[in-house]
């Protein structure tokens, strides 16, 4: 009888949810902040430890970079999970956090090297700078539309702009992906 | 001090460590509010999920 109430329960979300607006990633963070939290504690370790690492192994950086690089991968998970805690933490601290936890990972993403061999250094730069500036450009217009009266009531506006800030999100985190990329390179995984 | 196959061990676990992470990350961004804006009306797995999480699992 139970299961049958929670099927019941279930069903009508989904026929309510199927009329809902498109929504953005920060709200789903604050909907479904229960499961956002679990969920992402896996991914967040994950890539923290693999930040981690290339910053220690980095054949670049002198101790005291790596040190000041690993004080801002420290700071990036503290950010993310308040950009995450959408539920409780809104308004404007929510996009100062964003912002912020966007220029952590650029300034992570731009002073680490791995220990990456020289002649992909270039390479991997500039695929990096690019990667980081359209991230950075489509973050903007998602930022900056937010400030256009009505824009949420303007349905196919809304869906392009949750378009942009999803490829805006996404871009970032590929930056991790160039670096897991040249790094199974590295180890002979490719 | 590591041998060999420890920093082989160690690199490797890394390397795929990432590679999950990176894909549970592309996962959580895609699946929320993407999937959603694609298939217009298709929330059915979060909704799920959720409800999954919050009413029969001990979580």
């Amino acid at each position: 009888m139970n299961g049958l109430l929670i099927f019941l329960r279930v069903e009508s979300q989904v026929i309510m949810s199927a009329n809902s607006i498109t929504t953005t990633i920060s709200h789903t963070f604050s909907k479904y902040n229960t499961l956002a939290t679990i969920y992402l504690t896996g991914p967040m370790s994950l890539i923290f430890l693999f930040r981690v690492y290339r910053t220690v192994r980095d054949t670049v950086l002198t101790s005291l970079q790596k040190k000041m690089i690993l004080i801002v991968v420290l700071l990036t998970q503290y950010t993310t999970m308040i950009v995450v805690r959408y539920d409780t933490i809104i308004g404007i601290w929510h996009y100062v956090f964003t912002a912020l936890t966007f220029v952590l990972l650029l300034i992570y993403h731009n002073t680490t090297h791995g220990s990456c061999k020289e002649e992909y250094q270039e390479e991997i730069t500039v695929i990096k700078t690019y990667v980081s500036l359209a991230s950075v450009v489509l973050m903007l217009v998602f930022g900056i539309a937010q400030f256009v009266t009505g824009i949420r009531d303007m349905q196919d506006w809304w869906q392009v702009l949750c378009i942009i800030e999803v490829f805006a999100v996404l871009l970032l985190g590929s930056l991790d992906l160039v670096d897991v990329y040249a790094y199974g390179a590295e180890i002979g995984i490719e | 001090m590591q041998t060999h196959n420890e920093e082989i061990l160690l690199q490797r676990s890394i390397y795929f460590g990432a590679v999950l992470g990176g894909a549970l990350w592309v996962v959580w961004i895609g699946w929320m509010p993407f999937i959603k804006v694609c298939l217009l009306d298709s929330n059915f797995k979060t909704v799920f999920v959720y409800e999954w999480f919050t009413h029969i699992s001990p979580c």
